[in-house]
């Protein structure tokens, strides 16, 4: 079981004002992403050279004017779609979370990039989150609330697909008492969670679309 | 002026003509460690510190207060915002900060506890209020953050605390019952000291090898042309604390070399503490 992922479900298309919309779950943790654009952008926030982006996370209790998710999703958003396609112009993603049994990071990275598939956005590469944390000196895929709250390490991987296939980093987030054979062994237990991602954000597209030739 | 003519039209090909030869084009080795300097002592406050290292400087002054028992957050930090560091930059190195406190990598919640002039723990907590404060900021500001606040909290001294309420009374513990005796300091009970570097992955898209170079403390203008960004915090037995990476990169080897590279420099900075005590 430690080295499972949940079981995942994924709806899309499903708010008919945005552009792109994903409801994404991992066992009992729920995000709502949607994305919007590109369109139109304040003078202030624009770029001649590159579409700007717009990222909000928002839990259902508390402030939601900052969140430590922010930043690892703008990072691997700008890593992941051709921004200098669509200069002077702005895209925003809003992911909320719904609810949260552990590993609300990666869930949240993963309804990002549905959201971004259903909104046809050109994508570089595809990318997807794995939470892995360290319970005991063992390590979890996919912890649930109360293992991540047991946890003594944590390490957030967004990872895309390389020029070769292969899965790579596209940006991690570490914390607690880490060596380097651990923080490999965790990357290494990664890979094969992020390839059945990827298997899974291929079969839902292809059950999108199928709806389509009907 | 050729030269500055190559570094705005093309400025990757600017920095790999340099980085092929192993240098930066101010000179200095990609691995070479830059100066860091500290003081401790003179922002005010129970603790306080100034660090420069690597085109940053940052000043750090600790505030106390005394609190009664609970779960509440003991220590809370602020940035002070800069026109070079952005609003948004500082809630994320304040989150940054916050979890390694919140992971005791800094200090024990228990070692925050007030002691009387005997030294005996009271059923009272020291609150920490931080401020942080840009003087200067041409890297990555995390790198002197850290160190700053570590050197702050080695110099931080805090009173004794002389209680007028017994220990079998269950009634609430008022104001007028603390007191503050300054005569006996104390200082705090720490964790090993931290360190934190910063590394740039620059890959040359013209040449052959496609290879992943490691660059030490990159400049903005070096930021820009990565691929990859990378701080790395070292604590107690060369351990990462933290990592955060940005970006895309293919040999995670590197990051043992990231390691082993801040270790190194976190051995230099502990033997300076403990020479300035």
């Amino acid at each position: 079981m430690a080295g499972r992922l949940r079981e995942m479900r994924c709806e899309l298309s499903f708010l008919k004002n945005a552009d792109g919309s994903a409801c994404f779950s991992q066992g009992a943790t729920c995000i709502w992403a949607s994305c919007s654009g590109p369109g139109d952008v304040h003078a202030s926030k624009a770029s001649d050279e590159a579409m700007t982006l717009d990222i909000s996370y928002r839990a259902n209790c508390g402030d939601n004017k900052f969140n430590v998710l922010n930043n690892i999703i703008h990072s691997t958003l700008s890593n992941a779609i051709n921004l200098e396609l669509f200069p002077h112009t702005t895209i925003s993603v809003t992911v909320h979370g719904i609810q949260d049994d552990g590993s609300m990071g990666a869930v949240a990275i993963n309804g990002a990039c549905f959201a971004l598939l259903d909104n046809g956005m050109p994508f570089e590469t595809v990318f997807c989150g794995v939470l892995i944390v360290r319970v005991k000196d063992e390590l979890i895929i996919d912890p649930t609330a109360k293992q991540e709250a047991a946890s003594t390490g944590r390490v957030l991987f967004s990872v895309c697909k390389g020029s070769d296939g292969h899965p790579e980093v596209c940006a991690m987030d570490a914390i607690g008492h880490w060596d380097f054979i651990q923080l490999e062994a965790a990357w290494s237990l990664a890979q094969p969670s992020a390839s059945a991602i990827f298997d899974f954000y291929k079969t839902v597209m292809k059950r999108k679309l199928s709806v389509d030739e009907q | 002026m050729s030269s500055e003519v190559l570094r705005g039209i093309d400025p990757r090909g600017y920095f790999a003509t340099f980085i092929k030869e192993g240098v930066y084009p101010d000179g200095r080795g990609l691995l070479d460690e830059q100066k860091l300097v500290f003081k401790q002592g003179e922002c005010g406050g129970v603790g306080s510190s100034v660090v420069s290292t690597q085109g940053v400087t940052v000043s750090c002054s600790i505030q106390a207060s005394v609190s009664l028992v609970s779960d509440a957050p003991l220590v809370d930090i602020k940035i002070e915002g800069s026109q070079q560091l952005s609003e948004k930059d500082a809630e994320d190195c304040n989150s940054v900060l916050l979890s390694l406190f919140t992971n005791n990598c800094f200090v024990r919640r228990e070692n925050l506890r007030c002691l009387d002039v005997c030294g005996k723990p009271l059923p009272l907590e020291w609150q920490l209020h931080i401020i942080v404060k840009v003087l200067s900021l041409e890297g990555n500001f995390l790198d002197a953050a850290v160190c700053a606040l570590g050197a702050a909290l080695v110099d931080a001294k805090l009173p004794s605390i002389v209680l007028n309420h017994s220990e079998g009374d269950e009634s609430t513990i008022e104001k007028t019952q603390i007191q503050a005796d300054y005569r006996t300091m104390h200082r705090l009970t720490l964790e090993e000291p931290l360190m934190c570097c910063s590394f740039g992955i620059f890959v040359d898209v013209n040449s052959d090898k496609k290879s992943e170079v490691l660059l030490l403390s990159p400049t903005l203008e070096a930021i820009s042309v990565c691929r990859a960004t990378c701080s790395v915090i070292v604590g107690k037995d060369d351990h990462m604390v933290m990592v955060r990476e940005r970006g895309q990169f293919s040999s995670f080897s590197l990051l043992k070399k990231m390691c082993q590279i801040t270790a190194e420099r976190r051995h230099k900075f502990v033997e300076s503490l403990q020479n300035v005590v």
